[in-house]
């Protein structure tokens, strides 16, 4: 089926005017797959890290959510083993009006502000509410072993 | 090969077993003679006179009589040479051999000598009694003189049998003469009946022909309520009969000899030396063909109006039972001599032996199909000879299979527009076959019905009577009629006009310029000029076909007056006459034509409009309807006095439009225009033959096409040949035809190879649409249910019976892929009003949205005109959603965030389905309804509407498309199809809505309406217009040509009829490109019904017809209809 005309229209966008810090790049063979790049946010554990996700744009895109992973490690209470991230807007607070670029936006801003109390990676949550430096030093540590 | 040529259901059988009995009861003047004894009796009276000259052996008086020897057989024959009787032998050793000369010359001096003694061996005892035997040789009537007795061949009989016993009746090498009893003229059909008493043999001595019987009338019409008999006797040189023909052979020598039309002489070939009863003979028989074998056929025409109809249609007449027994006697003993012709007809060996018997006769079901005709007239029509559709292809392939090479011909100066070259073509060609004067179609071949043949040589030793020198003389034979002729058979035409059919295959292309073709003719073909010409060349023909016609001689007796024909007469459906009108104006130079239409109640003196002043050289035409031509015939029978004028006049040329209309002989419609007296005459029709064969029978009747304008004619050879499974009444239709029809279709080609009309491009386009999910989910549920419901039925082996509610159920399902509503029942009638067009005020949405009191009063105006202000002053923003302009774009009145219709709809639509509330999706206020959302409308100023108008993808996609259009072409004009007249309401709706002109042609409109909702949509305008049509009203006549969008709401069974659709639009006149739009919704039945009408597209009109009866092929459609992906 033909890309409907909103994708090419953000992928253009994206190409030409990137957020700052991040970049995504669709797939040749499949433009609904892109290879996102998201560096950590300064100030945040996860400051100077390159991180690897990437995003894929199901059919139903934009009335459904784009679907989102992180393909490198991270030591973050709401992102998993797996790199799935817990957000709402992934999910029931999806609308159409939002796009790929603010959905990036919304991950580098949940990189710089972590929130435990709505956990995915339970351990880590529980890590960063009974010891936040201690959890932030593992992250530091990640950053610097997974995604330099 | 003799069981081939032997039909089963031929006459030998029963005439065998009763024959002997029957054929005295014509022999009234015998019945002196009869008595219950006389068989048995050997001393009967017979051997009076013949024995008196040949002193025959006693024994010979014991077998005298025929039927009571039978009988008798077993009895009196020793054991030892008891045969088997004869007639169980039944046709398997026929043979026909070809018999080596030299086998025969011993026998040839006794042959021709034996000839030579015919006549007068038999005459001398003329003064004795009455004898109606017969013989085969006797003397021509005078006036065949002419034609000298011609051999045709022989034929070896190996099963002839011997009726009598005893020695010295006959040997080897003998002449047989081979005789047949002379029938009686019956007067009176009633006393022809058997009489008890009448039974029994008494034809004892008159085995001589008495001068009268020999001076009687030819025979041969015999009379159908007498049992027929094909006894053919053999007698021996003596005149004693000692045995017969067997069955197989005799049932059409006997024939052939009752006609006259041959001379049958036989050589004993071989056989016992003395004869037992029930011995096989092998006798040769020399077969020559008299001149009654080229006597014109004669059928008695009678007046069909006089026979009282209804009853006697479709059986045959006894002129049909005459004509068919002589046809299949002749067909069969050329067959048997193994006759080939050398041209012609059959020699193409289109049909394989043994074709020709005859089927026995299938008598039609009786089942009466009602059908309008002519004005609404309606009558009752026999529905058995349907044709299918391969039939009629092939009917009209043969009959234009040359056209492309036809001449041209240009019109006459006083027409005014330019013909197309297929145009000049028809013109051509309908002059030619006015004037004769041409055969446009090479057609002065022999006549497609006939074959040429040469007469063999006798194989003659002596040849003292045969002149050597001779040149082989060729005659004709029509295998189809069994006429035989010694002149050259001319295909010919005898009608002075013929058949404009402008049709393709499925009859639907229309718009061929028939009118103007005729226009072209009217005006180039002037009685002034070429009427002489024409009429000599025509009288000039020989005629093969002479037939009495009855019908035409009523009709001469009124040809008194002295003026010559110079007007013409157009019979058109009511409907048409106006465009008639203007058409012929239109296409002649001003003062050229005189055109008066004749019709309605004030209808002007015929004669005074057509009589011809001297020096008025223009063209009279006067047109009129078949509703007013029938009531003008109707007053024939009223006042016997005095004859309406339309029938009193004799026309120069009558033109029949849509001549379909008198498609049945019987209307009252088809015996007025019977009753037209004209020179020349044509029928125009798309269709003529709309699905029997003898629908054309009218035409021809109306044309005036001898013979077949003979209905017991047309019926022996085309209609009951037909029924009869027999290919050649196909063949015999498209002789027919060639002579007559020209057929013109949109996509013939022409000389050049280009097609005969440049049309300009069509493009079709099908747009695959997809469901939104509402729709989905309620298709869905109809169609489970309906496929569950088949597959109970089709377990059951029920589908057949519930065939018309499974039909209900898919009709259903069909109204679901178009819009929801059409198969809800529910009291949502949001859909259906159109007296709205749903336009909000912005005042009161702001009020509705205002109940917080954040505005006041005062402020909602400032806001309303803020608001209105900014949605004119950008151009269409961006949707949040789509990421483009917005197409149709909808305001939130809660938050005044705008989106696309599309996008905002679809974003409520899956947020319901995830029983999540949908909210705005920019600010995330909400939750919102479809309902509340405010639609922007920029055409032509802004205006806000509600969305309470529920529209589905079709319509949807329909608007999307229209405000396309008319964004590239501001006045646009499109036809929008529907089958279904609820589905184009909600079109109309939706066209409301977006303030499209619209105008609506359906079928229960009334003509007015109808005509009012077409010039409505022609005339001219700067905005666009939109045209709904049904797809079944959008039929007849119907000039669509200002518009070139095509949009297909849906899709019909029938390709076919969705073609016809298209065609409205794409037809001569249209010179821009066709953009035809099909919406289909994926995966759903639309998509099989694509599959079906790519199966045999004839076969699934008939299956969906809706006919309630249902074929194994409707079952396997229905299968896939609701068979699995």
């Amino acid at each position: 089926m033909a890309l409907p005309k909103r994708i090419i229209k953000e992928t253009e966008r994206l190409v030409a005017d990137p957020a700052p810090g991040i970049s995504a790049t669709p797939h040749d063979d499949n433009l609904r797959y892109f290879d996102v790049t998201i560096d950590g946010p300064e100030g945040s554990p996860f400051q100077h890290g390159k991180f690897k996700l990437e995003l894929f744009l199901p059919e139903e895109y934009p009335m459904a959510p784009p679907k989102v992973r992180f393909l490198t490690k991270i030591y973050h209470p709401n992102i998993d083993k797996l790199g799935r991230i817990c957000l709402d807007i992934l999910k029931d607070k999806w609308s159409p009006a939002l796009q790929i670029r603010t959905v990036l936006l919304s991950i580098q801003a949940l990189l710089s502000a972590p929130n435990p109390d709505d956990p995915l990676a339970t351990d880590v949550a529980k890590h960063y509410k009974e010891d936040e430096k201690d959890a932030q030093r593992v992250s530091q540590e990640w950053t610097q072993k997974y995604a330099v | 090969m003799a069981d081939a040529q032997v039909p089963p259901g031929s006459p030998p059988a029963p005439f065998f077993a009763g024959s002997d009995d029957d054929e005295d009861f014509a022999m009234s003047e015998d019945a002196s003679h009869a008595g219950p004894s006389s068989a048995s009796l050997p001393q009967t009276p017979r051997t009076g006179a013949s024995s008196a000259r040949s002193s025959p052996p006693p024994p010979l008086f014991l077998h005298d009589s025929d039927v009571e020897k039978e009988d008798s057989m077993p009895v009196d024959l020793p054991s030892s040479s008891k045969h088997p009787p004869l007639m169980e032998d039944n046709d398997s050793d026929i043979e026909i051999v070809e018999q080596p000369r030299e086998q025969k010359s011993s026998n040839d001096t006794q042959s021709s000598a034996s000839a030579c003694a015919h006549p007068n061996a038999h005459s001398p005892p003329a003064t004795n009694i009455s004898k109606k035997r017969r013989l085969s040789a006797d003397p021509l009537p005078p006036s065949k003189a002419s034609f000298p007795r011609t051999y045709l061949g022989e034929l070896l009989v190996p099963n002839a049998w011997s009726n009598v016993s005893g020695k010295g009746y006959v040997k080897p090498n003998d002449t047989v003469l081979v005789k047949r009893d002379k029938e009686e003229h019956i007067s009176k059909p009633s006393t022809a009946k058997p009489k008890p008493g009448n039974g029994k043999k008494k034809s004892d001595g008159k085995k001589q022909i008495t001068l009268a019987t020999m001076l009687k009338p030819q025979p041969a019409k015999p009379s159908k309520k007498k049992k027929a008999d094909s006894i053919v006797r053999l007698v021996n040189s003596k005149g004693f009969e000692f045995g017969r023909l067997p069955t197989e052979v005799s049932w059409w020598i006997a024939k052939l000899l009752e006609l006259d039309m041959v001379e049958i002489r036989g050589i004993m070939t071989d056989c016992p030396e003395k004869l037992t009863t029930g011995v096989s003979l092998i006798v040769t028989l020399h077969i020559y063909l008299l001149a009654g074998a080229f006597k014109p056929l004669k059928t008695s025409g009678k007046d069909e109006d006089s026979v009282s109809f209804g009853f006697n249609e479709g059986l045959e007449t006894e002129d049909e039972v005459h004509l068919r027994e002589r046809k299949n006697a002749t067909v069969k003993l050329f067959d048997v001599l193994g006759l080939k012709p050398q041209a012609g007809a059959r020699s193409r060996g289109k049909r394989p032996q043994g074709k020709i018997q005859e089927e026995p006769l299938k008598r039609r079901s009786g089942k009466k199909v009602k059908e309008i005709v002519g004005d609404g007239e309606e009558i009752e029509v026999d529905d058995g000879e349907d044709l299918s559709n391969n039939d009629i292809d092939a009917i009209y392939t043969k009959a234009q299979h040359n056209d492309r090479s036809m001449g041209e011909m240009e019109p006459s100066e006083s027409f005014n527009l330019t013909l197309r070259g297929y145009q000049k073509q028809a013109l051509f060609w309908m002059h030619s076959l006015e004037t004769g004067a041409i055969d446009a179609r090479e057609a002065t071949s022999m006549h497609p019905l006939w074959s040429q043949y040469t007469f063999p040589q006798e194989p003659v030793i002596d040849g003292d009577m045969i002149d050597l020198t001779a040149d082989d003389k060729l005659f004709y034979f029509n295998s189809y009629s069994g006429e035989l002729s010694l002149d050259f058979p001319k295909a010919e035409r005898n009608c002075k006009g013929g058949i404009l059919a402008q049709i393709s295959v499925s009859m639907i292309e229309m718009g061929m310029g028939k009118t103007i073709m005729l226009s072209a003719l009217i005006q180039t073909s002037m009685p002034y000029q070429n009427e002489e010409s024409g009429d000599t060349n025509v009288h000039s023909r020989v005629k093969q076909l002479k037939l009495n016609n009855a019908f035409r001689s009523g009709n001469n007796r009124n040809l008194q007056p002295a003026k010559s024909p110079s007007a013409t007469l157009i019979v058109a459906p009511t409907s048409l006459l106006n465009q008639w009108a203007e058409e012929l104006q239109r296409s002649s130079k001003p003062g050229t034509l005189d055109v008066f239409v004749w019709h309605g109640q004030n209808r002007l003196d015929l004669e005074a409009l057509v009589d011809n002043d001297s020096d008025n050289r223009t063209l009279k035409i006067v047109i009129t309807s078949y509703g007013v031509l029938a009531s003008e015939h109707a007053k024939i029978k009223n006042s016997q006095s005095v004859k309406p004028p339309v029938f009193e006049i004799n026309w120069w040329r009558v033109v029949l439009d849509e001549a379909h209309s008198c498609k049945s002989r019987t209307s009252k419609t088809a015996k007025a225009v019977y009753a037209l007296s004209a020179k020349r005459r044509w029928t125009v029709t798309g269709t003529p033959i709309v699905n029997r064969l003898e629908d054309l029978y009218s035409l021809l009747k109306f044309l005036d096409f001898k013979p077949w304008s003979e209905f017991s004619f047309f019926r022996s050879f085309i209609t009951l040949p037909f029924l009869a499974g027999d290919v050649k009444a196909i063949e015999v239709v498209q002789v027919i035809l060639e002579s007559i029809l020209l057929r013109r279709e949109k996509n013939m080609l022409d000389t050049d190879g280009k097609r005969i009309v440049e049309l300009p491009p069509k493009e079709v386009v099908t747009e695959e649409l997809e469901f939104t999910p509402l729709e989905r989910k309620i298709y869905d549920s109809i169609y489970h249910l309906a496929k569950r419901n088949f597959e109970q039925l089709d377990a059951k082996g029920l589908v057949g019976k519930n065939y018309t509610h499974i039909l209900a159920m898919l009709m259903r399902l069909r109204r679901a892929v178009l819009h929801p509503t059409l198969v809800l029942i529910k009291d949502d009638e949001r859909a259906l009003s159109p007296e709205k067009d749903g336009r909000a005020d912005v005042n009161d949405l702001i009020k509705r949205f205002a109940e917080d009191g954040q505005t006041t009063p005062d402020g909602s105006n400032e806001f309303a005109e803020n608001f209105m202000a900014n949605l004119k002053g950008e151009d269409n923003a961006d949707c949040p959603i789509y990421f483009n302009e917005m197409e149709v774009p909808m305001v939130v009145p809660r938050c005044m965030h705008q989106f696309c219709k599309d996008c905002i709809i679809s974003h409520i639509g899956i947020c319901e389905q995830r029983d999540q509330k949908p909210n705005c999706p920019t600010c995330n206020s909400g939750p919102i309804q479809s309902s509340e959302l405010v639609e922007i409308a920029s055409e032509p100023d802004v205006v806000l509407r509600q969305n309470d108008f529920q529209s589905s993808t079709k319509l949807d996609a329909l608007i999307q498309n229209l405000r396309k259009l008319r964004a590239q072409d501001p006045c646009f004009r499109a036809v929008v199809f529907s089958q279904f007249t609820s589905f184009l309401d909600l079109i109309q709706v939706a066209l409301d809505r977006e303030r499209f002109n619209h105008y609506r042609f359906d079928g229960t409109m009334d003509v007015k309406k109808k005509s009012a909702a077409i010039s409505d949509f022609k005339s001219p305008s700067r905005k666009p217009k939109v045209l709904v049509v049904s797809l079944k009203a959008g039929g007849v006549g119907l000039n669509l040509t200002t518009a070139n969008h095509v949009f297909m709401m849906d899709c019909w069974w029938n390709a076919a009829v969705e073609n016809q659709a298209i065609d409205r639009v794409h037809r001569i006149g249209q010179d821009k490109t066709v953009y035809v739009k099909h919406f289909i919704i994926s995966k759903t039945i639309e998509k099989r019904i694509l599959q079906i009408q790519k199966r045999k597209t004839a076969i699934v009109n008939e299956a969906f017809r809706g006919s309630g009866k249902a074929d194994p092929e409707s079952i396997q459609n229905l299968k896939i209809m609701f068979g699995d992906d």
